[in-house]
């Protein structure tokens, strides 16, 4: 991480062998926490790190910057870019999987979450979920349900579609 | 335009935390029995998330939370506030285990290691 950059938005991997932090400059850096070393990866991000997350299977990582209307998903192993999910909706303040990693929530600063199929990179559902902005999302274990939480000061509850679990192919589209 | 999934209850609104300030941080039980959503209020409530009920409210700290975590065992609830006070809550009990402070710098968002034994904090630094 360079010297003038800040740690913004961290996110360990499933088994812990992992801890991703993207920063102030829109780098992410991937630490191994028993051995203290780390992989710079080149995201594509210019703008700060504002939050990221694994895949379950811990194969993927989801990053998401200020003033950007995308979202990068990244292959961990190799550190290229996988897919660019690209909306319409006002910027992002969280990104969270879904249990069997086929689903990726974002969170907006609009109040919208937008719910991606990761195998496709294709919005599946969009969400008017709070007046204001999306802070917080979380999935139940079992994958159904997504809790939703920001600015208005309200949880809210969602019925999820059963979809198949994603398989993360290396062959990503851009 | 594409259709979302339906609210889980009929209504928008399933719990009603009465935060009065912006929720910060939702999480849930790995068995998905409990829902803890904590905020910049310096409030965090458990839910019990089959009956939609609150189970407890506590207003553990003076400052705005940024992050919750549940403990691997989900006996235990850890909380990070933007003034740098991390608290770790035994929810049978509602007892504080540890208080402590993470020494420099603003805290600006925290992760727990999956094998509960690093807190990450992130900040500016010394």
């Amino acid at each position: 991480m360079g010297q003038s950059s800040r740690p913004i938005a961290a996110a360990y991997s499933p088994d812990g062998h992992i801890l991703a932090a993207g920063d102030s400059a829109g780098n992410i850096t991937l630490w191994d926490p028993s051995t203290g070393s780390e992989r710079a990866i080149s995201i594509g991000h210019r703008r700060k790190i504002l939050s990221v997350a694994f895949s379950p299977d811990g194969e993927m990582l989801a990053s998401a910057s200020d003033f950007e209307r995308f979202v990068k998903l990244w292959s961990v192993s190799s550190g290229r870019e996988q897919k660019t999910l690209k909306f319409e909706s006002s910027w992002i303040s969280v990104v969270q999987f879904s249990p069997l990693g086929q689903t990726l929530a974002t969170g907006h600063l609009d109040g919208t979450v937008i719910l991606w199929n990761c195998g496709t990179g294709e919005q599946d559902a969009k969400i008017k979920a709070a007046q204001g902005s999306i802070h917080a999302l979380a999935f139940t274990a079992d994958g159904l349900t997504l809790a939703s939480g920001g600015e208005d000061g309200k949880v809210k509850l969602w019925n999820l579609p059963v979809v198949a679990p994603a398989r993360h192919s290396s062959a990503g589209t851009h | 335009m594409l259709q979302g999934p339906e609210p889980a209850k009929a209504g928008e609104t399933v719990l009603s935390p009465q935060f009065t300030d912006s929720i910060r941080s939702i999480v849930l039980s790995r068995d998905d029995r409990l829902l803890a959503v904590a905020g910049w209020g310096g409030i965090i409530q458990v839910w019990d998330l089959p009956s939609k009920r609150l189970v407890v409210s506590m207003n553990q700290h003076t400052d705005f939370i940024h992050k919750s975590a549940f403990l691997s065992t989900d006996e235990q609830l850890l909380s990070v506030t933007v003034n740098r006070t991390v608290n770790l809550l035994e929810l049978k009990s509602l007892e504080v285990l540890r208080s402590f402070p993470i020494p420099e710098g603003i805290s600006r968002g925290a992760v727990v290691s999956p094998d509960d034994k690093r807190l990450v904090t992130l900040g500016p630094g010394p």
